[in-house]
């Protein structure tokens, strides 16, 4: 497999409108193995996860000229976008139900799902990261929850609820950074 | 690191970056973040570490759905590498490239739509005026014979009103065994212009025809023969200037020289 190029500054200009020739081609193959994961972990895999992978790229292609750098990288405007297309699916009606237990189908989907080599160690290390701390940043960063409603479902008080995202973040980054510092 | 602002600790960057802040909590983070280079630098390192996360999470799509992803890129109006243009996304003068193609397309729609309207209206315009051509000669042909039946009509009056002027009305009455018939004759001694108007006459065979008379000294004189087919009113052809009665009998087809005794059926005699 060649080795794409996927610095920011690759997509920056085609983003713009500036001249560039094939930057959408390259930032599906560098992104396009992330957006269907999470598309996957949100509203399961499957061909609503293909249709989502479609629509995801279809608005990335229309919202280039509004991205700024000043809000974050590329890479998280991108995820944005695509978990802002899956809560809109999620928050849709009765798919909140359904939801529950995409959880389960998910896991069992992860388990079957040939894993993207590059980020195989990557899902090791995330997976040393204690089960509550790991089910809290699932439901914030896959499942579309709000704070109340993580408050309601954890039933623990909503000012709670942001520091122990924090913690559990904070925990994320110790892995990763003694991961990085081997 | 400087720990004093109270954004590294509150778990607002981390609510930030996961979009669970309100509007106006998030513009004061921006906000923040413009003058705070350290906050710039753990926001990105938060960020970096959710990536990670996401990223854990990658798994490689089907093959084919870059392509139905390309195709419907395609429609949206982005060209792919094959492509020798670029790959602009739609900044707002491709949009208005967009919106002018969407209005060339329509306007293409619209000429066509209006091409085979005007051809199915010239047709239908050949059809009409086929149509009006056949209801002009239908109309010709019918003021022709208007023009003939006016102009019998008006021979007629004039007859009828010179008749009225001076003539005498006759009426024949009918006899024994053809009770119910009706006819007159107005009669003009002066001009011998005479003119007949049956009312009630029996109908005949095809054999058979009507004949008038008139009587002179007891001598029955034919003035011809007609058919109830034909007119209401004849006019006599021959002038008369003395008569003591008119009849009507029913003779033989062709008429006969003197009317058959039992056949004449109605008769008027002239005021003396």
């Amino acid at each position: 497999m060649v080795e794409k190029d996927c610095k920011e500054e690759n997509f920056l200009k085609g983003m713009s409108g500036s001249e560039s020739s094939g930057w959408m081609e390259l930032l599906y193959d560098c992104f396009s193995s992330t957006v269907y994961g999470v598309i996957g972990q949100m509203i399961g895999f499957g061909e609503s996860a293909e249709d989502a992978l479609q629509e995801v790229f279809v608005k990335i292609w229309k919202s280039a000229p509004a991205y700024s750098a000043k809000k974050g990288r590329v890479y998280t405007w991108i995820l944005n976008i695509t978990r802002n297309h899956c809560i809109d699916i999620l928050r849709s009606k009765g798919h909140r139900e359904e939801g529950q237990t995409t959880s389960l189908a998910v896991e069992k989907v992860n388990r079957s799902y040939e894993w993207d080599s590059a980020i195989l160690g990557l899902n090791e290390l995330i997976k040393k990261l204690p089960e509550d701390q790991y089910r809290l940043i699932r439901m914030a960063y896959f499942e579309g929850y709000t704070q109340r409603e993580i408050a309601d479902k954890l039933d623990i008080p909503i000012g709670t609820v942001k520091s122990r995202i924090r913690l559990a973040i904070k925990k994320l980054r110790k892995l990763l950074e003694i991961e990085y510092e081997q | 690191m400087s720990n004093n602002n109270p954004y590294y600790s509150s778990g607002d960057l981390e609510a930030y970056l996961l979009g669970m802040l309100s509007k106006e909590e998030a513009i004061q983070i921006e906000q923040a973040l413009e003058s705070d280079d350290e906050l710039r630098k753990e926001l990105k390192a938060i960020e970096n570490s959710l990536l990670d996360f996401a990223k854990s999470h990658s798994v490689s799509p089907p093959a084919k759905l870059k392509s139905r992803v390309f195709d419907r890129l395609e429609k949206e109006g982005y060209k792919t590498s094959d492509s020798s243009s670029t790959q602009s996304p739609p900044s707002d003068q491709s949009k208005g490239v967009h919106r002018l193609r969407i209005w060339l397309i329509a306007a293409s729609v619209a000429l066509l739509v209006s091409f085979g309207l005007n051809l199915y209206l010239i047709n239908e315009n050949l059809t009409y005026q086929q149509e009006l051509s056949e209801l002009r000669s239908a109309y010709d042909e019918a003021v022709e014979r208007q023009s003939v039946l006016a102009e019998n009509t008006s021979r007629l009056e004039s007859t009828l009103r010179t008749v009225a002027q001076t003539a005498v009305s006759i009426d024949l009455q009918a006899q024994e065994g053809f009770e119910g018939m009706k006819a007159r004759v107005f009669w003009d001694s002066n001009t011998g212009e005479a003119i007949l108007a049956p009312r009630e006459l029996p109908a005949i065979t095809a054999d058979r025809t009507y004949q008038l008379w008139k009587i002179r000294d007891g001598q029955p004189e034919s003035l011809g023969v007609f058919d109830l087919d034909e007119r209401p009113i004849f006019n006599v052809e021959d002038r008369i200037f003395e008569a003591d009665a008119f009849a009507i009998s029913i003779e033989p087809e062709g008429g006969s020289v003197q009317p058959t005794a039992d056949q004449i059926f109605l008769v008027g005699l002239v005021a003396g």
